[in-house]
């Protein structure tokens, strides 16, 4: 089990940027609600560095922006949205990701079926 | 979760990072650690296993963001940059240098041209006699049938390269030097630029 969740944690340690970009594309978040986002579609589990450095290197890179709003209420926010540059780089990183992707499953599908069988 | 945030402020602040940016970042983490407390989320949910490590938590935090100014004792450039720098620079002034003695004033180029055609071989030259030595000491002349002179053939050069001097080999040397060193000084520039931005990690990296 503890192996299971390692590769998890790896394998999502190299799109996780993808995922935030993907998040703050749809709509504008601050670091909190883009966990809360990530865990509703499945990503319960951000590893041992958090979102907030990575949060710290895509603004660093440009390819968010960032502003203050408040939120329901609340204090103010800092708002993350993905960047016209960010978008360029989700735009290749999810191509970049379908590929890797396609190539694993050619790979592993036909052990799938032989488990399944 | 206070603790945790007061060990990030003073981790931030060893780290030098400017008080606003501290302030600011200290400041999301609060309200974002109180929001998850409102929903029954533990710390935990929201950092993962930094939850454990604050210090190295918040320092990831500060370099990502690009906030953690230089540390002074740390050498900005590498020695082997600097040291192949002022290597090639020297190459490229030697080749100045070279250049500018080749295309020097007109006095020079005439003294060393008559020192070339001093040390030059002469055209009619003299061959010396071949004495031989009889046992009782007596030195007697060789007859030959061969000339006892020569003639240098007309296409033999009239001067001679001297080293330092207004040779057809200066300018030439002078000139790859001087191309050798620019050559290598902007090579080495760019390496150390290129170097410096793989330092800075790709656009899109894990964290």
């Amino acid at each position: 089990m503890a192996s299971a969740e390692r590769r998890s944690s790896q394998l999502l340690r190299g799109v996780l940027d993808l995922c935030l970009l993907a998040i703050v594309a749809e709509e504008p978040a601050y670091g909190y609600e883009m966990t809360k986002r990530l865990r509703e579609r499945g990503l319960s589990f951000v590893g041992e560095g958090s979102i907030y450095p990575l949060l710290g290197r895509l603004e660093r890179d440009g390819l968010v922006e960032t502003y203050r709003a408040a939120s329901d209420g609340g204090p103010p926010r800092k708002y993350y949205r993905t960047s016209s540059t960010g978008l360029r780089a989700l735009t290749d990183g999810v191509a970049e990701w379908r590929a890797a992707s396609a190539a694993v499953d050619a790979v592993l599908a036909p052990v799938q079926t032989e488990v399944h069988a | 979760m206070k603790a945790f945030v007061d060990e990030c402020r003073r981790e931030w602040k060893r780290l030098h990072v400017p008080d606003d940016v501290a302030n600011e970042m200290a400041a999301d983490l609060e309200v974002d650690l109180a929001e998850a407390a409102e929903e029954g989320a533990s710390p935990e949910d929201v950092l993962g296993y930094a939850v454990f490590d604050p210090r190295s938590f918040a320092e990831a935090w500060a370099r990502e963001r690009g906030v953690v100014p230089l540390a002074p004792d740390r050498p900005r450039v590498p020695a082997l940059f600097v040291g192949a720098l002022a290597a090639f620079l020297a190459l490229a002034v030697a080749g100045a240098v070279v250049l500018a003695a080749g295309g020097g004033s007109s006095s020079t180029r005439v003294a060393v041209a008559a020192f070339g055609v001093a040390k030059a071989p002469p055209r009619f030259q003299v061959l010396p006699k071949k004495l031989r030595t009889l046992p009782g000491g007596q030195r007697v002349v060789v007859p030959s049938l061969l000339p006892r002179f020569r003639i240098a053939p007309a296409f033999a050069p009239r001067k001679i390269a001297v080293a330092g001097g207004g040779g057809p080999a200066e300018p030439r040397a002078g000139f790859v030097l001087l191309a050798v060193g620019l050559f290598g000084a902007v090579v080495t520039l760019l390496s150390w630029l290129w170097i410096g931005r793989g330092r800075r990690g790709p656009a899109l990296a894990a964290p």
